[in-house]
């Protein structure tokens, strides 16, 4: 798969319970590939978790040129009977097929195709259809020595897509937690000794509470999937001294667009004087930013239209400083307090560095006065008490323009998450 | 605590909340400018608490009470 030279033994991918190589792996995707070709299934749906046999049938089906849509294994029957018949799917893969070693022969496809979910944290999730190579395209090629990579995001979004394209390319080593809990990945990461890892603000705000974090030493730490903050950057920092600071700016529909190293949040402001020749180019129009993407999504799955080549509004709102592009909230986030308009994400990145707090999450929540409020969930640091944290949050809070005040504080004891990325709703 | 220290508790809290200075909220206290001096914002805010607290508030239900009297009036 990598189709690099490289010593048989290699490690393409590494469990608790065992190691496989890029051979290894490579003789059991050609017998899958050979095997679905016999099938003549056209599209597939696979749901599975996170483990080697996920990796492989999914390989499999990409350079069979079977289109292969990955579907979260959390999705409840009805749900997925519904995408399905939406999407033209012939069949759901729940295990691997039984396959004879011997027949591995099977006609590469010409240009392989892999379907991915948005990730639906504020909407439905809609089905975008990519052209392998341009996954491969996007990563951005180092000349780094062997690599480990933690998986923290999961297979079937574009970031967990995007780690997996990433090893291929360089052909590391990928490490696959037991589980999507956030304890398993730091276990994982210790035990391995994980030299890379991916993974969202939010997954570290949990796991900077784990133990398991002093052990690791990571060269390399890439965040992504969520707005990136300051606080977050300092305490990775202190942490992990030693290790490089990358946050990378990607969506579903238009893949990887840039990859910062400064440790500063936001991004510089330079790229938007890129040139039209640019793999990806930036504008801003109306405090929203807009991204052209050569190797974006070739269509949605239920569109016609190539709109790879055109501009494309991410959805994202954003300040201009002289230096940087500073993200403020989502368009379909705002809140609208009493005619004002608040962005929920201005309002965590506010709050969030108090230490009373270990995770927050602003949302409008209707009121019969003013429309609606902003309400906190708020997730404590262990050992907090309630009272105090209230009290430490509305003074915070006073910093705050009037109408961005949180108004309503729900103490929970976790936030729920789409692939380590906190749930808006 | 009997519902009407409750929702002096709650308005006090309110006005803590703002970083307003401390006052004595007493039973026919009028609950806007003139009187406690809660805005739209406490009041949404107030709203938003009686809510949770007893499981309704007046406002949604649009009933705008006056004073301290009229909400304790309105939960006992």
């Amino acid at each position: 798969m990598s189709g690099q030279d490289l010593p048989a033994d290699t490690v393409f991918l590494q469990t608790s319970e065992r190691g496989w190589s890029y051979a290894a792996s490579d003789a059991l995707i050609a017998s899958l590939a050979s095997h679905l070709q016999q099938q003549q299934v056209r599209r597939i749906a696979i749901q599975m978790p996170d483990q080697p046999e996920l990796v492989f049938l999914l390989l499999a089906a990409v350079v069979a040129g079977v289109e292969v849509l990955p579907v979260s294994v959390d999705y409840e029957p009805e749900q997925l009977n519904s995408l399905l018949d939406r999407s033209g799917i012939d069949s759901c893969w729940r295990a691997l097929p039984a396959v004879s070693e011997d027949q591995t022969d099977f006609v590469p496809a010409q240009e392989p195709k892999l379907l991915l979910l948005t990730s639906g944290t504020s909407g439905p999730p809609k089905c975008v259809r990519y052209l392998w190579r341009d996954l491969m395209a996007q990563v951005h090629k180092t000349e780094s020595s062997h690599a480990r990579w933690l998986l923290a995001y999961r297979l079937n979004h574009f970031a967990g897509i995007q780690v997996l394209c990433h090893v291929l390319v360089h052909a590391q080593t990928l490490l696959l937690p037991d589980s999507s809990a956030t304890a398993d990945a730091i276990a994982t990461a210790v035990r391995f000794e994980a030299t890379h890892i991916s993974a969202s603000p939010t997954f570290w705000r949990y796991a900077l509470a784990l133990p398991g974090v002093q052990e690791i030493h990571p060269h390399q730490i890439t965040l992504g999937s969520e707005v990136v903050s300051e606080d977050l950057l300092a305490r990775l920092r202190a942490l992990y001294p030693g290790a490089r600071l990358v946050h990378i700016y990607a969506t579903t529909e238009l893949g990887s667009c840039v990859s910062v190293a400064d440790g500063m949040a936001g991004l510089p402001i330079r790229v938007l004087q890129r040139q039209p020749d640019a793999a990806v180019q930036f504008k801003v129009d109306d405090g929203e930013l807009w991204v052209r993407a050569l190797h974006g999504m070739v269509s949605y799955l239920d569109q016609s239209d190539n709109t790879t080549l055109g501009w494309r509004p991410t959805g994202d709102l954003v300040e201009l400083t002289e230096e940087r592009i500073l993200f403020v909230g989502r368009r379909t986030e705002v809140i609208n307090v009493g005619g004002i308009k608040v962005n929920p994400q201005q309002v965590e990145q506010h709050l969030q560095s108090l230490p009373e707090v270990q995770l927050l999450r602003a949302y409008g929540r209707e009121n019969p006065i003013t429309g609606q409020i902003v309400a906190l969930d708020v997730v404590l640091s262990p050992g907090i008490d309630v009272a105090l944290a209230e009290d430490r949050i509305f003074e915070a809070a006073l910093d705050l323009p009037r109408h961005s005040r949180p108004r309503s504080v729900n103490f929970v004891d976790s936030l729920s998450m789409t692939n380590n990325k906190l749930e808006r709703r | 605590m009997s519902i009407q220290e409750q929702i002096i508790d709650i308005i006090e809290t309110i006005l803590k909340h703002q970083g307003m200075a401390p006052v004595e909220v007493s039973l026919d206290a009028q609950l806007y400018d003139e009187g406690v001096g809660l805005d739209s914002m406490c009041v949404a805010e107030l709203s938003a608490t009686l809510e949770k607290r007893f499981g309704k508030d007046p406002y949604t239900q649009g009933v705008l009470p006056h004073t301290v009297a009229d909400l304790v009036e309105y939960f006992s």
